[in-house]
């Protein structure tokens, strides 16, 4: 008898404890993450912001999370196809423990699963440069990047600034819905700055071979390239111009992925005096930000390329986090409109601009808030005309 | 426009004839294929991208000279795609046509997902072998490593006419080919011819992505491009045939070249698949196929 009472005491103090330590344990945050791990945007736009979302979780956490709740990332790969990303965004935007989503990478798929953001009321942020996507019903989407119109302002200003009016003006860009944009965008924005549209040439992502468009490009006299790439296709084109003898001649002008980790791993010093809009221009000497971030990077995931994405994505979860600092209440499930209201009245200096969504604005940074680089033996350093 | 034809065309014919070159020698390994088994192989494009990985790991990562990297990628790819023969292929070989084509599908996205997994999603630069500076030719700017392409292609279109003319196997599956049922009566080995089918179309795989990798990178998602525009080129030729598939692989590549330098390269696609589609309904047994 005594032996069954000891046991029934160690049983109630042992379900005390569990219990007590069951209470200790708050329900964390989740931050969706729709990215490709496959695919022909994985390595530019894929990857690296997933790896910035986990430094900007993991620093977060590491301070004891949003009001004592840890966030925690929860990833799908899309492998850069609108199926992908709308399946994931389905099954993210339905799940009520999931506050906000950062993703997918490409323009035609963040178009796709706007009526699923909308129908549920959850935040999205990506780094996609169509500029439709600002355009009309952008509630709960935030644009981290800048558009490619924002984009394309910026560029050919610098462009002009450095060459002077009356430039022949060639186009190179993807097929899919941000390309086809940013390419329209140009030809409308390019009288403005002094110049004459005198090619425009498309690639499909995947195609390692643009010898045929660069011909037309020589064909066409052309004295700037506005590259609307990143990585494999980036590659392509300045191998192309070397081999046509076009490269030294052009003066190469164009978007984030024209400089991104994996242009320059493939490309190397044949990206020399390209000048780009980016997110942070990322070897700025005068950016005192930067090095800390780079060296936490490279201890994390024990790789020397860094992509810029990766410090926008970091921004992002930032700019998620200072909201949710508003809007958490105990244990109690995100209430996303809340959110979505906190996230209207945001100011955040990221790493190169200044975040300053409004209800009217959620098209990343404005136009003077854009970092302008230029490539130089290995180094995203501020392009000064 | 005659200036222009003047100023671009021997560029485009360049360019047609390289990348035709490659789309020649997958359209080959389709023939291969198809005259061993009976079989239209849609895992070979990833057989390709594992001769693109090794080509990578003994010329880049372990820097092996060429004259050992390319031997070296070819007995790999072979080890690779004799397993896959065996585990995957030979246990259907005897079922409907659709099981072994199924089983390609399936398995050219498992080669594909392994080497990813193995490997990463990213390309890897791989240096040309003759360096990158262009001879000019009739104001045509030739990257050194096309001729590598085109030389190579030469090359194993002759080691595969010796190999059908003049030894057993080759004449074995030439007969299989012509007709499978009579070779499996009169005591042709079906699952030797298999594999050696197979086996070809791998040694094929890996001496094509050992020249193209400098110009193509070494990129694990190639597979799919790959396998599309070879088996276009296989079709367009016709598949029965060793000399047309080839034909038509360089058809697509110059086609390619010719619509993405003369009209945009947005319609490179409608055109070569336009013309795919042409043909299976006017000749769909190729353009160089005898109507059987």
């Amino acid at each position: 008898m005594k032996g069954k009472r000891l046991l029934g005491a160690l049983v109630a103090t042992g379900m005390v404890l569990v219990g007590g330590a069951v209470a200790q344990e708050r329900p964390t945050i989740k931050i969706g993450g729709v990215l490709p791990q496959q695919g022909p945007l994985a390595d530019s736009y894929g990857i690296p912001p997933m790896q910035g979302i986990q430094i900007a979780i993991d620093e977060i956490n590491a301070k004891g999370g949003i009001k004592g709740r840890k966030l925690e990332p929860v990833f799908r790969d899309d492998r850069t196809q609108i199926q992908g990303s709308v399946a994931a965004f389905q099954e993210l935007a339905k799940n009520p423990e999931v506050a906000a989503i950062f993703g997918p990478a490409l323009t035609g798929a963040a178009m796709a699963v706007r009526p699923i953001i909308d129908e549920n009321t959850i935040p999205q942020f990506s780094l996609n440069y169509g500029i439709g996507l600002v355009k009309d019903g952008f509630k709960y989407y935030y644009r981290m990047s800048p558009s490619l119109d924002i984009g394309n302002t910026a560029i050919l200003a610098a462009a002009q600034k450095k060459l002077g009016n009356g430039q022949k003006l060639a186009i190179l860009s993807s097929t899919d819905a941000g390309g086809t944009e940013g390419a329209a965008d140009a030809v409308a924005q390019a009288p403005k700055f002094g110049m004459t549209v005198v090619a425009q040439e498309k690639f499909q992502y995947g195609e390692t071979d643009f010898t045929a468009q660069m011909t037309r490009i020589k064909a066409s006299g052309a004295t700037v390239l506005l590259a609307i790439t990143q990585g494999i296709a980036t590659n392509a084109a300045v191998r192309a111009a070397r081999q046509l003898g076009i490269l030294q001649k052009l003066t190469i002008i164009g978007v984030s992925g024209l400089a991104d980790a994996q242009s320059v791993e493939l490309a190397g010093n044949l990206l020399n005096g390209v000048i780009l809009w980016d997110f942070v221009c990322i070897d700025d000497p005068s950016n005192p930000r930067i090095p800390p971030f780079l060296e936490a990077y490279k201890a994390k995931f024990k790789d020397g390329r860094v992509s810029p994405a990766v410090m926008n994505a970091y921004d992002a979860i930032k700019i998620i986090a200072n909201g949710l600092e508003k809007v958490v209440d105990g244990d109690k499930p995100i209430d996303r409109e809340k959110l979505n209201a906190a996230l209207n009245q945001t100011k955040y200096q990221g790493f190169a601009s200044v975040y300053d969504f409004t209800p009217a604005w959620h098209n990343g940074p404005q136009a003077d808030q854009v970092a302008l680089c230029t490539y130089q033996d290995g180094k995203r350093l501020p392009f000064k005309p | 426009m005659l200036d222009f034809l003047i100023a671009t065309l021997p560029q485009l014919l360049v360019t047609g004839i390289m990348i035709g070159s490659i789309y020649a020698l997958v359209a080959l390994c389709y023939y291969v294929v198809h005259a061993g088994t009976g079989v239209i192989n849609f895992a070979q494009g990833d057989f390709v991208v594992v001769g693109l990985a090794f080509t990578w790991l003994f010329y880049v990562d372990l820097g092996l000279p060429v004259v050992l990297s390319i031997p070296l990628t070819i007995l790999a790819t072979l080890a690779c795609v004799a397993v896959f023969e065996r585990l995957a292929i030979r246990p259907v070989s005897a079922r409907d046509p659709m099981i072994p084509l199924l089983v390609t599908l399936a398995g050219g996205i498992l080669i594909r997902s392994t080497v990813q997994l193995i490997w990463g999603v990213r390309p890897r630069l791989v240096p040309h072998y003759s360096g990158d500076d262009p001879i000019l030719v009739l104001d045509a700017a030739i990257l050194p490593q096309a001729l590598w392409i085109v030389g190579g292609t030469v090359v194993i279109l002759g080691a595969v006419y010796l190999f059908f003319k003049h030894t057993l196997f080759g004449l074995s599956m030439l007969g299989a080919a012509s007709d499978r049922e009579g070779a499996r009566v009169i005591g042709v080995n079906a699952g030797m011819i298999g594999l050696y089918s197979f086996g070809l179309s791998a040694m094929i795989s890996g001496a094509a992505a050992s020249v193209m990798a400098p110009v193509t990178n070494a990129d694990p998602q190639l597979g799919l491009e790959f396998a599309i525009k070879g088996f276009a080129g296989a079709i367009i030729g016709g598949i029965e045939k060793p000399h047309a598939v080839v034909v038509g692989g360089l058809m697509i590549g110059l086609l390619e070249a010719l619509i993405g330098g003369l009209i945009s390269s947005e319609y490179r696609n409608l055109f070569v698949f336009g013309v795919l589609m042409l043909t299976l309904i006017v000749r769909p047994q190729g353009l160089f196929g005898e109507r059987t």
